[in-house]
C-alpha cells in the first residue's frame, strides 16, 4: 500500500515536471517578446542573449552627466566616467571606484573599455513605436477604433443572423430545408479562394473598396460554421417549451427571441468570442480591401509596421505586445467561453 | 451565466453608437476635399519634405493629405486595388522603373496635355532640365506618364581602416572584378567556430542587383523594340556567374545569408559597424555615415568592372567595350504620377510641378539643414532628377567637409551617363524574375541550377507575358450575350425552383404554411448570402477562369489558355506551391496532432494545478496570427546572436553534436520547418478538443482493459486511440482544408510585405493561395487566378472525399456498436 502511494507521488511529480517544462517552452516566446520590447538596440545581438533589459549607466560628475565604463588596471576592475572622446577614438577617463583609484585620469582605446550597464527597461520603445505611426492615425488609436468597430459589427451580425438561420434549420419545417442544409455543409469545404475574386468585384461595384464594410457586412448574412454549431445546439432543446408557447399563440419571432435565444446563451457567448478573435485576426481582408491608414485594423497595421521597422526589434516587439495585450486580457476575463467554443466545435467530429 | 436585465439595452446603445460613428466616418471621408498623396513618407527625418508640402499648402490654399504606410510606394498591390476600386489618390509618388508597367495598364494618366498646356508658363516642366536617364524612364510608348522627382546612382563604398588591417592599400581600391573578388576574400574574417566575424563584400548587399553586373559586362535584359526578353544573353549570364562565384568563395549563399539576416539598420548598419568591409550602394549611404559614423574612414569609387571593359575603354585595342564609359552605374528613384480616376487632376498637376521645382528643392534643403544642424549632424543633400534643382542645391548646400563633398560629386558626375532599367510593361515581372534568377543561381546547391538555366527560366516567364500581351487584342471579347444567357439560364432555374416551392406552400395547411414562411424568413440572411456571396461568385469565377480579365478592361475569352499556362509555362510555380503545401500539411498536421494529444494526455492526468497549466498551453493559440508571426520571425532569426532559438541551439546542440544552427526563414530548406515550429506553438487550441475527447472515454473501458492485464501502452493503443479516432479524423479533415489555404503566416514570414519577389528563400514558402493572391491582386490577372482557384478547389475536394472514403476503415464511432 505504501509503495503504491509512493509510486503515485513520484508519478505526479514527474507529470508536474514535464508540465512545467512544457509550460516554459510555451511561455518563453512571450517572455522574449516582453524582454526584447524593453531592450536597447545594442543588446539585440548578443550571445548569450540578454534577458535583463539594461542601459548605459551614468554618473553625475561636477554637474555633468557622464557615461560609465570599466577598465582593468593592476588586475583590478576600475569603474570610470568618460570625460570625452578624442579625435583618434580614444577615451579620456576619470576613475570613480574603487576608492584608491578615484580621481585618476586615463586615456585608453575604445576597445579596452567595457560599458557599465544597469537594469533599466527601455520603456520608451512603446511610445516610440507609436510615434513612428503616421500622424493621421492619432498614435494608433484609429487602428484600435477600426478594430473595435470591425469586431463589434461582426459579432452583432454573426450572432443575429447565424442564430436566426440556425433556428430555421433546427426548429422550423420549410420546403427545401434538407437540401439547403446539405448545401450549407458543402460550403464549409469550399475554399475562400474560389469566391475571393468575384466577391472583390461585387464590393468594387458597390464602391466599398477602402472601407471597412466588405469586412463586416458579410457577417450579417450568417456564416456556415456558426449556423451549423448553433443548429446542433438548438436540436438539444426539448420541444415542450416551444409547443407550450405555440399554444399560447406566440409568433415564431417571439419564440425565437424570448425562448430560444436565452437557452442558447452559452453557445452564443462562445460564438461571440470566436467571431471577435476572427475579426481581430483578420488579415487577408484588410490586405485586399484597405489602403488608407485611417481605415486599417490593428493586425494589418502591425504587419505594415513590421515591413517598415523590421530592423528595429525593440519597436517592433513593443508594437506586437500592444496588439496582443487586449486579446490576452479578454482571454483571462472570459477563459471559460474560449474553451467552451473550442469544445463546441468538437461536437462536429 | 447571469446576464443582467439591462444587457439588451446596453447592447442596443452600443450598436447605435457604433453605427452612428460609422456613418459619420463615411460622410467625413466623402466630404474631404484634401489633395490625397500616396507614397511620400513623413518621418523623423523628413523636415525638408514637410517644408515643401507646407509651402505648397500656403501658396495654393489646398490642403494636402500625405498618406504613408502601405499606401502605394513599394507595395503595388495596394495602389492597383485602389485604382481598380475607383478610390485612387490624386498623386502617387512611385518608383520610376514601374511606370511603364502602370502606364501599359491604363492606370496612370498621360501628362503630355498638362505639359503642353503651360508650355509658356515660368514654372513649366521642361524635359531638358532632367537627367536623360530619369526622364526617359518615365516615358512609355512616346507619352510622359510621370515627372521624375528624386534620383540616385550606385558606387563602391569601402572601409579604409579595414583595408589597412587586412594589409590592403586604402588608396588603391579594387577597379576590376578580379580585384574585387580577391579583396573580398582578404577582408573576410572568420570566428574561431568558422562563422563570419566580418565579410569583405556581399555582391547583392547594399544596392547593386544583377542589373549592375550585367550592364558592366555589356548584357541587356530587353531588346530595343521591347518585344523580346534577352535576360539569358551570355554577358548577363556571365555576370550572374560572377556573383555566384563570390558567394561560393565566401562559403555559400546560405552561410552568407545567415550572417546577413542579423544585419540591422541605421546606426547598426553592418558597413558602419565594420561587419561588411565593402559594398555597392547608393548615394544615400553617405548621409547615413554623416549621421551615425562621422569618424568612419571610408572611400567611394565607381563600382569595379570586368577587366576587359576597363582595359579596352582605356585605349587598349578596340573590343566590344570600345568607346563606352569605363565605369557603369545605374539610377533609380521616384517620380510623381496622377492615377486614372483621380478626383483633382488640376491641383495634382500643380502639386507635382511645385514638388520638382528648384525652388522647392532649395526650400527642402534649407529646412533639412536647419533640422540637422540643430542635432549636430552634417547635411548632405540627395540628388534631384531635375538638374537645375540639383545645381542650385549643390551651389548652396555642398558639404564643407571633403569626406562628404567628394563622394557626392562622384555620384553627381556619374549621373549623366547612368543606365536605367528598361521601360516595359513587364518591368515589375522582369525585376521579379531577375531577382528570382539570382536567388536560384546563387542557391545552386539546393536548386542544382546553373546561372544559364536560372536566367532561361526567368526569360521564358517574361517572354510569355510579353507574347500574351501582344496577342491579347486578338482574343475575342467575352460577349455580353454569353454572360446574359448564362445569367438567364441560372435565373430561370432559380425562378422555376422557387415557383415549385411556392406551389408546395399552397398545398400545405394553414399552420404548416405559416411555419414554412417563417422558416424562409429566418433563413433569409443565409439564403441571400449564399446567392450573392457564394453561388454567384462560384459561377462568375468559373466563367472568369476561361477569360483574360484585368478588371480595367472588358474580359476576353481565352479558352483553356489560363489552364494550359498554369500547367506548362508556370508549372514551376504550381508544382512548387503544391509540394510546399504538401510538406507543410504532411509534417505539420501529424506533428500538431501528436503535440496536442500529448499535452492533453498530460493534462488529463489527475494532478493539481491543471487549470493553470491549461491556461499556459492554451495562451499561445489565442495570440493574433500576425503578432505571432512577427514574434516568431524574431525568435527564429537565423543569426544565433539574435534569434532566441538559435541562441539555445548554439549553446547546446552545437557543442554536443557539432550541428550548426539552421537559418530558418533565411534558408531554403529550413523555412518550412520554421513555419511548422511556429504552428506547433499554437497547438494548444487542439489540446482542448483532445481533452474533451479524452474525458468522454468511459472509465469502464480502461478498467476492463486493466482486468485483461493491459499495460499503459496497450491501453493507449486499444482503448484511447480507437475512442479518439473521430477526433483524429476531424483534425485531419479540418487540418488539410486549412493547410491548403495557408496564407497569413506565409505572407508575413515569407517577406511579402516588404515587397519581396520570392516567398521565402528560393520560393520555399510559396503556397497556392499566396500565388493566387499575387496573381489576383498584384498583377490583377483575375482569369488566371480563378483558374488556379478551381484547381485548388478540385484538389481539396478530392482529398476530402478520399479521407471520407477511407474513414470507415479506421474511424471508430461509439454509436455504431450499439
Amino acid at each position: 500500500m505504501r509503495r503504491g502511494s509512493q509510486r503515485r507521488v513520484i508519478r505526479s511529480a514527474l507529470i508536474h515536471l514535464v508540465l512545467i517544462l512544457g509550460s516554459i517552452v510555451f511561455l518563453v516566446p512571450f517572455a522574449w517578446l516582453v524582454v526584447t520590447s524593453l531592450k536597447e538596440d545594442e543588446d539585440m545581438s548578443q550571445f548569450p542573449p540578454v534577458w535583463v533589459p539594461r542601459q548605459q549607466a551614468t554618473v553625475q560628475l561636477r554637474g555633468r552627466t557622464l557615461r560609465l565604463v570599466r577598465i582593468t588596471r593592476d588586475d583590478q576592475r576600475v569603474t570610470c566616467a568618460v570625460l570625452h572622446e578624442t579625435e583618434t577614438g580614444d577615451q579620456a577617463l576619470e576613475a570613480i571606484s574603487p576608492a584608491r583609484f578615484r580621481g585618476q585620469r586615463y586615456r585608453v582605446p575604445l576597445s579596452a573599455t567595457t560599458k557599465v550597464k544597469r537594469f533599466a527597461p527601455v520603456w520608451s520603445n512603446y511610445p516610440d513605436a507609436l510615434k513612428f505611426l503616421p500622424p493621421e492615425t492619432n498614435r494608433g488609436l484609429v487602428f484600435v477604433w477600426n478594430t473595435l468597430i470591425l469586431s463589434g459589427l461582426s459579432i452583432i451580425g454573426t450572432v443575429i443572423s447565424s442564430s436566426m438561420v440556425a433556428y430555421a434549420f433546427a426548429r422550423l419545417r420549410w420546403p427545401g430545408r434538407e437540401a439547403a442544409f446539405v448545401i450549407l455543409l458543402a460550403t464549409m469545404m469550399l475554399p475562400g479562394a474560389v469566391t475571393m475574386m468575384p466577391v472583390f468585384l461585387i464590393f468594387r461595384w458597390l464602391g466599398w473598396i477602402d472601407t471597412l464594410r466588405p469586412l463586416w457586412a458579410p457577417a450579417f448574412l450568417g456564416s456556415a460554421f456558426n449556423i451549423f454549431l448553433l443548429r446542433q445546439f438548438f436540436l438539444t432543446i426539448p420541444n415542450d417549451l416551444e409547443d407550450a408557447a405555440k399554444i399560447d399563440g406566440c409568433s415564431y419571432w417571439t419564440i425565437y427571441h424570448r425562448i430560444m435565444i436565452p437557452l442558447i446563451k452559452p453557445a452564443l457567448a462562445a460564438i461571440t468570442i470566436m467571431t471577435f478573435m476572427g475579426a481581430w485576426n483578420n488579415f487577408m481582408g484588410p490586405l485586399i480591401y484597405i489602403s488608407s491608414p485611417m481605415k486599417m485594423p490593428l493586425a494589418y497595421a502591425l504587419q505594415l509596421f513590421q515591413t517598415a521597422h523590421g530592423g528595429e526589434p525593440g519597436l517592433l516587439m513593443a508594437a506586437s505586445a500592444m496588439v496582443m495585450l487586449p486579446v490576452l486580457v479578454l482571454f483571462f476575463l472570459t477563459q471559460r467561453y474560449f474553451i467552451q467554443g473550442v469544445t463546441l466545435t468538437g461536437i462536429k467530429g | 451565466m447571469r446576464i443582467p436585465r439591462t444587457a439588451p439595452a446596453i447592447l442596443l446603445s452600443i450598436l447605435a453608437i457604433l453605427l452612428l460613428t460609422l456613418t459619420q466616418g463615411c460622410t467625413r471621408s466623402e466630404q474631404s476635399s484634401d489633395l490625397v498623396v500616396w507614397g511620400l513618407q513623413y518621418g523623423e527625418e523628413s523636415e525638408g519634405l514637410r517644408a515643401r508640402v507646407q509651402e505648397f499648402e500656403r501658396r495654393t490654399g489646398i490642403k494636402v493629405s500625405v498618406l504613408s504606410m502601405g499606401a502605394g510606394q513599394m507595395n503595388p498591390q495596394k495602389l492597383m486595388t485602389a485604382i481598380v476600386g475607383n478610390v485612387p489618390p490624386d498623386v502617387i509618388h512611385q518608383d520610376r522603373f514601374t511606370i511603364g508597367d502602370w502606364a501599359s495598364r491604363d492606370t496612370f494618366q498621360a501628362l503630355d496635355p498638362f505639359i503642353a498646356d503651360d508650355a509658356r508658363a515660368p514654372d513649366a516642366i521642361r524635359p531638358g532640365d532632367f537627367y536623360p536617364a530619369c526622364w526617359k524612364e518615365a516615358i512609355y510608348q512616346g507619352k510622359v506618364y510621370a515627372i521624375p522627382s528624386s534620383t540616385d546612382d550606385r558606387a563602391l563604398y569601402y572601409n579604409k581602416t579595414l583595408f589597412r588591417e587586412a594589409g590592403l592599400n586604402p588608396d588603391a581600391p579594387p577597379k576590376t572584378w578580379d580585384e574585387l573578388l580577391s579583396a573580398a576574400r582578404k577582408l573576410t574574417v572568420l570566428n574561431r567556430d568558422g562563422s563570419f566575424r566580418r565579410i569583405g563584400f556581399i555582391p547583392n548587399f547594399g544596392n547593386s542587383w544583377l542589373y549592375l553586373y550585367s550592364w558592366q559586362n555589356g548584357g541587356e535584359f530587353m531588346s530595343e523594340d521591347g518585344r523580346t526578353c534577352t535576360m539569358d544573353n551570355p554577358y548577363s549570364v556571365a555576370a550572374l556567374q560572377y556573383m555566384t562565384d563570390i558567394y561560393d568563395a565566401l562559403g555559400g549563399v546560405t552561410k552568407v545569408d545567415a550572417f546577413a539576416s542579423g544585419f540591422q539598420t541605421q546606426e547598426l548598419d553592418p558597413f558602419l559597424t565594420g561587419k561588411v568591409a565593402m559594398k555597392i550602394d547608393g548615394n544615400w549611404v553617405v548621409q547615413g555615415i554623416g549621421r551615425y559614423r562621422p569618424d568612419l574612414d571610408f572611400g567611394v569609387v565607381p563600382a569595379p568592372v570586368p577587366k576587359e571593359r576597363l582595359e579596352q575603354t582605356l585605349g587598349g585595342k578596340p573590343g566590344r567595350f570600345h568607346g563606352q564609359p569605363p565605369f557603369v552605374t545605374w539610377s533609380g528613384g521616384f517620380s510623381y504620377a496622377i492615377p486614372r480616376g483621380a478626383a483633382r487632376p488640376r491641383e495634382a498637376w500643380a502639386f507635382i510641378k511645385w514638388m520638382v521645382s528648384p525652388e522647392a528643392a532649395l526650400m527642402d534643403a534649407r529646412a533639412q539643414r536647419a533640422y540637422n544642424r540643430a542635432r549636430g549632424r552634417p547635411f548632405i543633400p540627395g540628388i534631384s532628377a531635375n538638374q537645375r534643382a540639383n545645381e542650385a542645391v549643390y551651389r548652396e548646400f555642398a558639404p564643407k567637409s571633403a569626406r562628404y563633398r567628394v563622394p557626392l560629386k562622384l555620384f553627381m558626375d556619374m549621373m549623366p551617363f547612368a543606365r536605367y532599367r528598361p521601360v516595359t510593361f513587364v518591368g515589375q515581372r522582369l525585376w521579379d524574375e531577375h531577382a528570382r534568377a539570382f536567388d536560384q543561381a546563387t542557391h545552386h546547391r539546393e536548386t542544382r541550377k546553373t546561372p544559364l538555366q536560372a536566367m532561361r527560366e526567368g526569360t521564358r516567364v517574361v517572354q510569355g507575358e510579353l507574347d500574351k500581351a501582344f496577342q491579347r487584342d486578338r482574343l475575342p471579347p467575352l460577349s455580353p450575350n454569353t454572360i446574359l444567357i448564362i445569367c438567364v439560364i441560372c435565373g430561370l432555374g432559380a425562378v422555376a425552383h422557387i415557383a415549385q416551392r411556392v406551389n408546395a406552400l399552397r398545398s400545405m395547411g394553414r399552420l404548416a404554411r405559416r411555419e414554412a414562411i417563417a422558416g424562409f424568413g429566418f433563413a433569409a440572411p443565409w439564403l441571400i448570402g449564399f446567392a450573392v456571396f457564394t453561388a454567384g461568385p462560384i459561377i462568375t469565377s468559373l466563367l472568369l477562369s476561361f477569360c483574360d480579365y484585368d478588371v480595367l478592361h472588358p474580359p476576353r475569352y481565352a479558352g483553356l489558355h489560363n489552364f494550359t499556362e498554369l500547367f506548362t509555362t508556370d508549372r514551376y510555380y504550381l508544382v512548387k506551391s503544391l509540394t510546399n503545401v504538401a510538406y507543410l500539411a504532411g509534417i505539420g498536421i501529424p506533428l500538431g496532432i501528436v503535440t496536442g494529444l500529448s499535452i492533453a494526455m498530460l493534462l488529463n492526468a489527475r494532478v493539481g494545478g491543471m487549470s493553470v497549466y491549461r491556461t499556459f498551453f492554451y495562451l499561445p493559440s489565442i495570440v493574433p496570427v500576425v503578432a505571432s508571426a512577427v514574434l516568431w520571425a524574431w525568435v527564429l532569426n537565423g543569426d544565433p546572436n539574435r534569434g532566441l532559438l538559435n541562441a539555445g541551439w548554439k549553446a547546446t546542440l552545437t557543442p554536443w553534436f557539432g550541428w550548426d544552427p539552421p537559418g530558418w526563414f533565411g534558408a531554403a530548406e529550413w523555412a518550412k520547418p520554421g513555419l511548422i515550429v511556429q504552428g506547433l506553438w499554437g497547438a494548444g487550441s487542439g489540446m482542448i478538443l483532445w481533452l474533451a475527447g479524452l474525458q468522454g472515454i468511459p472509465q469502464q473501458l480502461y478498467e476492463a482493459a486493466e482486468i485483461d492485464g493491459a499495460g499503459a501502452a496497450a491501453k493507449f493503443r486499444n482503448v484511447t486511440l480507437p475512442m479518439l479516432s473521430p477526433y483524429v479524423f476531424f483534425n485531419l479533415i479540418m487540418g488539410t482544408i486549412g493547410a491548403l489555404q495557408e496564407f497569413d503566416r506565409v505572407y508575413i514570414l515569407g517577406g511579402q510585405g516588404a515587397g519581396a519577389t520570392q516567398v521565402g528563400p528560393v520560393d520555399s514558402l510559396l503556397v497556392p493561395v499566396m500565388y493566387l493572391f499575387n496573381n489576383a491582386f498584384k498583377y490583377f490577372k483575375m482569369g488566371y487566378a480563378s483558374a488556379l482557384a478551381w484547381v485548388l478547389f478540385v484538389i481539396i475536394l478530392v482529398l476530402t472525399l478520399v479521407q471520407l472514403k477511407l474513414a470507415p476503415r479506421w474511424v471508430h464511432y461509439e454509436a455504431e456498436r450499439k
